[in-house]
């Protein structure tokens, strides 16, 4: 193991293929997620995004390479001790219609549970905070089936939080959200990493989005990775235009300088100044 | 749930006793198996011999270790009670018990709100399994019978759920309609083979093609309620012990492996144990259609759907309801000798359609 390094390593891929037998889904994909980061995943639609966030967990079967949870090899782990390490927040979960808000957030306490073991109270409190933090705290009482796609998405932060791990993988987390739910749901994984020292890899095909809230990017290209790095060494007109095949221009954000990207329409409204993605 | 006040946050605290609102949850258990007790009462009373309730209670009764009040009762009202009714109603009770967490198991299992044992073509299956059974040990073995069926039921009930399975699924997932389908065709074809032996072997014709429609309760006796009765009971107990892995589940897969359930392995024991308890009802009582979706879905209508209460409240609402059913028929003029499927049918295939048509609408899950 590296032991040089201060900070603690919460999730290493070394020369990783994902796969179903001869079907290569991903391969040569290496990075690391540190404690306290927010490393954005980035890459157009079908660029294998979201099959590297099922492979972290198991779901797609890892064909060669090493994927380490704090240092531990994943496929030696249970489900259960997967799930207390990592924590997923799928892109427009399937959610039980009937069962409460509060209900669906508690099932967060399902890894730390032993089989016939009831929530409790201690559990109840956990899922209640976690409500609180991401403001489903009102919804609590009402059936999933009464919730819009934004009060879904953030019932899922929610329950993500319950499961108390280090590690956060979010799918598209922004992706049905209104602007205003988009900042504040990133606020709060940004939050998270800043304060709890959580470690956090989201798939995002935002990349202002993500230039605005991750601290490294890692692009992803047609099963493997593009390029990865700071943000201005990831989010560059030449490499948009590879990756993305189009044309943009990166200039820095008016406020905070970070990179921003602008796309150049071939037309426009005569005299209407261009607009800006999003 | 109090829905009093949706919009208003509360404390961490107030929410915590409101979730451990568990007493209540004990009361509708007690509740219900009170009533459960008072509906075997009632069901032994009624018949084409009419014994009044007192009668019927002091004879119950007086079966019970140290309670001696047999005084006063005569040998044919005893028999009548214990040796004829008694069963019948007892075995009764447990078909409906086993039908509802069947139901329940299935829908919870496969995500499906319309996956019923008779729907998917379970029950049909179990009932050829008893029907071939029951040809092998027609004549001398008959005294075989009521061990071997059980076995062979629950060979056919797997047959029959294993083929739906493996014919529907897409991916991990069981779209309602093509499951639907599926179980019919399935339902249609092993039924088809019960009723040619049936009609084909001298030695079953005393069953009568009822037997399919749930005629078994007609000829019920305790050794069937006895060897029923553990089947039953430990199939129900393990669907019971799976009660949250089954609110996970209900989630999609994905999400339910990345909560920390093996799937996998919770599908396995679920569906066997779910076969199990369908085979074991079906073996003595034959088919009895709908059970299964009436019941479970009743009682997430009125208590919610957690498995964990869901479970053991569709237990007992399903036992009355198939006891209240027998009653009614043996009650009805005339329709003493109608096989209890028919009844089901004529209120489950409404309740079903119904069930159809809200789907498109509402959340029934």
């Amino acid at each position: 193991m590296k032991g040089a390094t201060v900070e603690v390593v919460e999730l290493e891929l070394r020369d990783v293929m994902l796969g179903y037998g001869p079907r290569v889904i991903l391969k040569d994909i290496s990075f690391e997620v540190r404690k306290g980061e927010l490393v954005g995943l980035v890459g157009p639609n079908g660029s294998g995004k979201s099959t590297l966030i099922k492979g972290i967990t198991r779901l797609i079967p890892l064909q060669s390479g090493q994927i380490l949870i704090r240092g531990q090899q994943l496929l030696g782990m249970s489900r259960s001790s997967l799930a207390r390490s990592i924590a997923v927040v799928p892109q427009s979960p399937v959610l039980p219609e009937l069962f409460t808000s509060f209900e669906v957030v508690l099932m967060g306490r399902t890894p730390h549970l032993k089989f016939l073991q009831r929530e409790s109270k201690k559990d109840v409190g956990i899922a209640w905070r976690a409500m609180q933090k991401t403001q489903t705290d009102h919804l609590a009482d009402r059936r999933v089936s009464q919730l819009s796609g934004g009060e879904r998405q953030r019932l899922t932060i929610a329950r993500a939080l319950t499961q108390e791990a280090e590690l956060l993988l979010l799918d598209e987390p922004t992706s049905h959200l209104d602007l205003k739910y988009q900042v504040e749901s990133l606020d709060l994984v940004k939050e998270l990493c800043m304060d709890k020292g959580m470690a956090a890899l989201a798939a995002m095909h935002d990349l202002n989005l993500a230039a605005q809230y991750c601290d490294r990017l890692v692009m992803l290209e047609h099963k493997g990775i593009h390029s990865q790095g700071t943000l201005e060494e990831v989010i560059t007109p030449d490499a948009i235009r590879k990756v993305y095949g189009a044309e943009v221009m990166v200039f820095p954000h008016p406020v905070n300088r970070l990179p921003t990207t602008v796309i150049m329409p071939r037309h426009t409204n005569n005299g209407g100044s261009e607009e800006k993605r999003d | 749930m109090s829905r009093n006040s949706v919009e208003e946050p509360r404390t961490e605290e107030q929410y915590i006793a409101l979730t451990y609102n568990g007493h209540r949850r004990l009361a509708v258990l007690a509740i219900l198996t009170a009533l459960l007790f008072l509906v075997i009462g009632v069901a032994v009373s009624i018949g084409s011999t009419h014994i009044p309730l007192s009668t019927t209670w002091q004879v119950l009764l007086s079966k019970l270790p140290l309670i001696d009040i047999s005084s006063g009762i005569d040998e044919g009202t005893d028999v009548i009670v214990t040796d004829i009714r008694l069963p019948r109603v007892i075995l009764a009770g447990i078909a409906g018990a086993a039908l509802a967490v069947a139901g329940a198991a299935y829908q919870g299992l496969f995500r499906n709100p319309l996956a019923d044992p008779f729907l998917m073509g379970v029950a049909s299956g179990a009932g050829m399994g008893a029907v071939i059974a029951m040809a092998f040990t027609s004549g001398w073995f008959a005294w075989l019978a009521t061990g071997v069926v059980p076995p062979f039921a629950f060979l056919g009930a797997l047959a029959a759920v294993g083929i739906v399975y493996m014919v529907s699924r897409v991916g991990s997932k069981l779209p309602v309609t093509i499951m639907i389908l599926a179980g019919v065709v399935v339902a249609a074809f092993f039924s088809a083979i019960s009723h040619y032996l049936m009609l084909a072997i001298e030695e079953l014709a005393h069953l009568g093609l009822s037997f399919l429609w749930g005629a078994g309760l007609q000829t019920a006796n305790w050794r069937e309620v006895v060897i029923a009765l553990p089947l039953v009971g430990l199939g129900v107990i393990i669907v019971s012990l799976y009660g949250r892995n089954l609110n996970v589940m209900q989630l999609d897969e994905e999400q339910a492996q990345q909560l920390g359930v093996d799937v996998e392995s919770a599908k396995r024991v679920l569906i066997v144990a779910a076969t199990i308890i369908t085979a074991a009802a079906v073996s003595f009582a034959g088919v009895i259609g709908f059970v299964g979706i009436i019941v479970p879905h009743f009682v997430r209508l009125v208590w919610g759907p957690d498995y964990r209460y869901l479970v053991p409240i569709s237990m007992l609402v399903g036992a009355i309801f198939l006891m209240v059913a027998d009653m009614a028929l043996r009650g009805l003029p005339g329709s003493e000798e109608t096989p209890i499927g028919v009844f089901t049918a004529l209120i489950g295939g409404p309740f079903f359609l119904y069930l159809l048509q809200k789907r498109k609408g509402e959340a029934l899950f």
